[in-house]
Protein backbone atom coordinates (compact mmCIF):
# COMPACT_ATOMS: atom_id res chain seq x y z
CA UNK A 1 0.00 0.00 0.00
CA UNK A 2 2.68 2.55 0.52
CA UNK A 3 3.89 1.95 -2.86
CA UNK A 4 0.69 3.37 -4.31
CA UNK A 5 1.07 6.11 -1.76
CA UNK A 6 4.58 6.82 -2.51
CA UNK A 7 3.95 6.92 -6.15
CA UNK A 8 0.86 9.47 -5.72
CA UNK A 9 3.29 11.74 -3.53
CA UNK A 10 5.85 11.67 -6.55
CA UNK A 11 3.25 12.26 -9.38
CA UNK A 12 2.02 15.34 -7.36
CA UNK A 13 6.16 16.27 -7.18
CA UNK A 14 6.37 16.23 -10.85
CA UNK A 15 3.32 18.29 -11.68
CA UNK A 16 4.64 20.79 -9.55
CA UNK A 17 7.94 20.53 -10.99
CA UNK A 18 6.13 21.14 -14.45
CA UNK A 19 4.33 23.94 -13.10
CA UNK A 20 6.88 26.07 -11.57
CA UNK A 21 8.81 25.68 -15.04
CA UNK A 22 5.60 27.40 -17.35
CA UNK A 23 3.30 24.25 -18.72
CA UNK A 24 -0.25 25.14 -17.85
CA UNK A 25 -1.51 21.53 -18.64
CA UNK A 26 -0.33 17.89 -18.80
CA UNK A 27 -1.78 14.86 -20.16
CA UNK A 28 -2.20 11.79 -18.59
CA UNK A 29 0.20 9.61 -20.44
CA UNK A 30 3.12 11.98 -20.27
CA UNK A 31 2.21 12.25 -16.30
CA UNK A 32 2.19 8.90 -15.63
CA UNK A 33 5.65 8.42 -18.10
CA UNK A 34 7.28 10.84 -16.17
CA UNK A 35 6.21 9.44 -12.36
CA UNK A 36 7.68 6.02 -13.77
CA UNK A 37 10.98 7.53 -14.74
CA UNK A 38 11.42 9.29 -11.11
CA UNK A 39 10.86 6.25 -9.22
CA UNK A 40 12.88 4.33 -11.46
CA UNK A 41 15.81 6.94 -11.04
CA UNK A 42 15.24 7.55 -7.87
CA UNK A 43 16.00 3.19 -7.41
CA UNK A 44 18.78 3.16 -9.45
CA UNK A 45 20.34 5.62 -7.33
CA UNK A 46 19.73 3.35 -4.41
CA UNK A 47 20.99 0.32 -5.54
CA UNK A 48 24.48 2.17 -6.73
CA UNK A 49 25.06 3.61 -3.77
CA UNK A 50 23.86 0.55 -1.91
CA UNK A 51 26.32 -1.76 -3.94
CA UNK A 52 29.12 0.62 -2.82
CA UNK A 53 29.00 0.89 0.22
CA UNK A 54 28.46 -3.18 0.33
CA UNK A 55 31.74 -3.25 -1.50
CA UNK A 56 33.81 -1.23 1.08
CA UNK A 57 32.21 -3.51 3.95
CA UNK A 58 29.50 -1.07 5.58
CA UNK A 59 25.86 -1.19 5.65
CA UNK A 60 25.22 2.22 5.94
CA UNK A 61 25.60 4.31 2.60
CA UNK A 62 27.66 7.32 3.64
CA UNK A 63 28.34 10.75 1.10
CA UNK A 64 30.87 8.80 -0.48
CA UNK A 65 29.18 6.00 -1.84
CA UNK A 66 26.60 8.81 -3.04
CA UNK A 67 29.53 10.68 -4.73
CA UNK A 68 30.52 7.11 -6.87
CA UNK A 69 27.24 6.85 -7.94
CA UNK A 70 26.77 10.10 -9.19
CA UNK A 71 29.91 9.71 -11.29
CA UNK A 72 28.28 6.46 -12.42
CA UNK A 73 25.39 8.12 -13.34
CA UNK A 74 26.88 11.35 -14.72
CA UNK A 75 25.61 13.26 -12.64
CA UNK A 76 28.25 16.08 -12.24
CA UNK A 77 28.03 18.01 -8.93
CA UNK A 78 28.91 21.80 -10.85
CA UNK A 79 25.23 20.92 -12.08
CA UNK A 80 23.53 20.88 -9.30
CA UNK A 81 25.57 23.88 -8.01
CA UNK A 82 23.82 25.91 -10.73
CA UNK A 83 20.24 24.47 -10.73
CA UNK A 84 19.99 25.38 -7.06
CA UNK A 85 21.43 28.93 -7.80
CA UNK A 86 18.99 29.49 -10.10
CA UNK A 87 15.54 27.36 -9.26
CA UNK A 88 13.84 28.74 -5.97
CA UNK A 89 13.26 26.34 -3.48
CA UNK A 90 9.94 23.93 -4.57
CA UNK A 91 8.20 22.84 -1.16
CA UNK A 92 5.78 20.03 -1.84
CA UNK A 93 2.39 20.60 -1.66
CA UNK A 94 0.81 19.00 1.78
CA UNK A 95 2.39 17.77 4.77
CA UNK A 96 3.26 14.15 3.81
CA UNK A 97 3.47 11.93 7.64
CA UNK A 98 6.89 9.69 8.18
CA UNK A 99 6.01 6.03 7.19
CA UNK A 100 5.79 2.91 8.42
CA UNK A 101 4.99 4.35 11.68
CA UNK A 102 6.40 2.69 13.81
CA UNK A 103 4.08 -0.03 15.95
CA UNK A 104 4.09 -0.91 19.96
CA UNK A 105 6.73 -3.41 20.41
CA UNK A 106 3.99 -6.25 21.89
CA UNK A 107 7.14 -8.99 22.43
CA UNK A 108 7.56 -7.50 26.26
CA UNK A 109 11.17 -7.35 26.67
CA UNK A 110 11.62 -7.48 30.45
CA UNK A 111 13.33 -4.83 32.27
CA UNK A 112 16.99 -5.55 32.82
CA UNK A 113 17.39 -6.09 36.63
CA UNK A 114 13.21 -6.84 37.21
CA UNK A 115 12.01 -9.09 39.14
CA UNK A 116 10.65 -11.49 36.51
CA UNK A 117 14.39 -12.01 35.29
CA UNK A 118 15.22 -13.36 38.40
CA UNK A 119 12.29 -15.58 38.47
CA UNK A 120 13.35 -16.92 35.56
CA UNK A 121 14.90 -20.27 35.10
CA UNK A 122 18.87 -20.13 33.81
CA UNK A 123 18.30 -21.90 30.74
CA UNK A 124 16.04 -19.13 29.37
CA UNK A 125 18.13 -15.86 28.84
CA UNK A 126 17.86 -12.31 29.19
CA UNK A 127 17.20 -11.36 26.23
CA UNK A 128 13.96 -13.19 25.40
CA UNK A 129 10.69 -11.58 25.54
CA UNK B 1 50.07 16.51 4.32
CA UNK B 2 46.40 17.53 3.25
CA UNK B 3 43.44 15.11 3.76
CA UNK B 4 43.00 12.51 0.75
CA UNK B 5 40.23 13.51 -1.16
CA UNK B 6 37.67 10.98 -1.85
CA UNK B 7 34.49 11.17 -3.89
CA UNK B 8 32.45 12.86 -1.52
CA UNK B 9 34.52 15.90 -0.71
CA UNK B 10 32.93 17.63 -3.18
CA UNK B 11 29.71 16.82 -2.01
CA UNK B 12 30.36 17.71 1.54
CA UNK B 13 31.13 21.37 0.54
CA UNK B 14 27.55 21.23 -1.61
CA UNK B 15 25.79 19.87 1.25
CA UNK B 16 26.52 23.09 3.28
CA UNK B 17 24.20 25.07 0.19
CA UNK B 18 21.56 22.41 0.76
CA UNK B 19 20.98 23.53 4.39
CA UNK B 20 18.00 25.82 3.41
CA UNK B 21 16.78 24.01 -0.09
CA UNK B 22 14.19 21.64 0.39
CA UNK B 23 13.48 19.20 -2.30
CA UNK B 24 10.40 19.02 -3.23
CA UNK B 25 10.17 15.26 -2.97
CA UNK B 26 9.23 14.64 0.64
CA UNK B 27 11.88 13.29 2.94
CA UNK B 28 9.51 9.91 4.11
CA UNK B 29 8.99 9.07 0.03
CA UNK B 30 12.71 9.05 -0.74
CA UNK B 31 13.44 6.99 2.20
CA UNK B 32 10.82 4.96 1.17
CA UNK B 33 12.29 4.20 -2.46
CA UNK B 34 16.09 4.05 -0.80
CA UNK B 35 14.76 1.49 1.14
CA UNK B 36 13.65 -0.78 -1.47
CA UNK B 37 16.58 0.05 -2.88
CA UNK B 38 18.53 -1.79 -0.33
CA UNK B 39 19.62 1.17 2.24
CA UNK B 40 18.22 2.57 5.59
CA UNK B 41 19.18 6.29 5.27
CA UNK B 42 20.71 6.83 8.27
CA UNK B 43 22.68 10.18 6.80
CA UNK B 44 19.58 12.41 5.95
CA UNK B 45 21.76 14.77 3.91
CA UNK B 46 22.00 11.53 1.76
CA UNK B 47 18.40 11.12 1.39
CA UNK B 48 18.09 15.30 0.83
CA UNK B 49 20.91 14.58 -2.25
CA UNK B 50 19.43 11.81 -3.90
CA UNK B 51 15.85 13.59 -4.17
CA UNK B 52 17.60 17.22 -5.10
CA UNK B 53 19.31 15.03 -7.84
CA UNK B 54 16.16 13.27 -9.05
CA UNK B 55 14.27 16.95 -9.05
CA UNK B 56 16.82 18.06 -11.07
CA UNK B 57 16.78 14.88 -13.73
CA UNK B 58 12.74 15.37 -14.08
CA UNK B 59 13.55 19.44 -14.19
CA UNK B 60 15.68 18.54 -17.05
CA UNK B 61 13.79 16.36 -18.97
CA UNK B 62 10.80 19.01 -18.64
CA UNK B 63 12.38 21.83 -19.84
CA UNK B 64 13.93 20.38 -22.90
CA UNK B 65 10.28 19.30 -23.66
CA UNK B 66 9.18 23.10 -22.96
CA UNK B 67 11.95 23.89 -25.27
CA UNK B 68 10.44 21.18 -27.64
CA UNK B 69 7.04 22.49 -27.65
CA UNK B 70 8.63 26.64 -28.06
CA UNK B 71 10.11 26.18 -30.70
CA UNK B 72 7.06 24.45 -32.83
CA UNK B 73 4.58 27.14 -31.76
CA UNK B 74 7.41 29.79 -32.70
CA UNK B 75 7.50 28.21 -36.02
CA UNK B 76 3.82 28.77 -36.73
CA UNK B 77 1.99 31.38 -34.42
CA UNK B 78 4.05 34.00 -36.37
CA UNK B 79 1.27 34.40 -38.52
CA UNK B 80 -1.64 32.04 -36.63
CA UNK B 81 -1.83 33.39 -33.35
CA UNK B 82 0.22 35.37 -30.90
CA UNK B 83 2.27 33.15 -28.37
CA UNK B 84 0.58 29.99 -27.46
CA UNK B 85 -1.72 30.17 -24.44
CA UNK B 86 -2.09 27.61 -22.89
CA UNK B 87 1.08 25.40 -22.89
CA UNK B 88 0.09 21.08 -22.37
CA UNK B 89 2.71 18.47 -21.98
CA UNK B 90 2.16 16.41 -25.16
CA UNK B 91 3.83 12.34 -25.37
CA UNK B 92 5.46 14.29 -29.05
CA UNK B 93 7.54 16.74 -27.07
CA UNK B 94 8.27 14.56 -24.10
CA UNK B 95 9.61 11.81 -26.35
CA UNK B 96 12.60 13.73 -28.26
CA UNK B 97 13.55 14.72 -24.37
CA UNK B 98 13.83 11.72 -23.17
CA UNK B 99 15.74 10.50 -26.14
CA UNK B 100 18.33 12.73 -25.49
CA UNK B 101 19.00 10.67 -21.87
CA UNK B 102 18.57 7.53 -23.42
CA UNK B 103 15.00 6.71 -22.50
CA UNK B 104 12.79 5.25 -25.39
CA UNK B 105 9.16 5.75 -25.43
CA UNK B 106 7.16 3.87 -28.01
CA UNK B 107 3.02 4.27 -27.11
CA UNK B 108 1.39 1.18 -28.40
CA UNK B 109 -1.20 1.40 -31.64
CA UNK B 110 -4.75 1.54 -31.64
CA UNK B 111 -5.85 -0.82 -33.43
CA UNK B 112 -9.45 0.58 -34.92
Amino acid sequence: MSEAFSRHVLRVAVAQICQSLGWNAVQTSPMELMTDVLERYLLELGKYTHRYCEQFGRTEPNLDDLGLAFQEMGISVPELKDYLKHVDPLPFACEVPQFPVPRENLLQFPNPGSRELLERKEYVDDYFP
Amino acid sequence: EAPPRTAGTPLSDFVMQLEDHTPTIPDSVTAYYLNRAGFEATDPRVTRLAALAAQKFVSDIANDALQNCKMKASGQSVKKQPKDKRLTLTMDDLAPALAEYGINVKKPQYFT
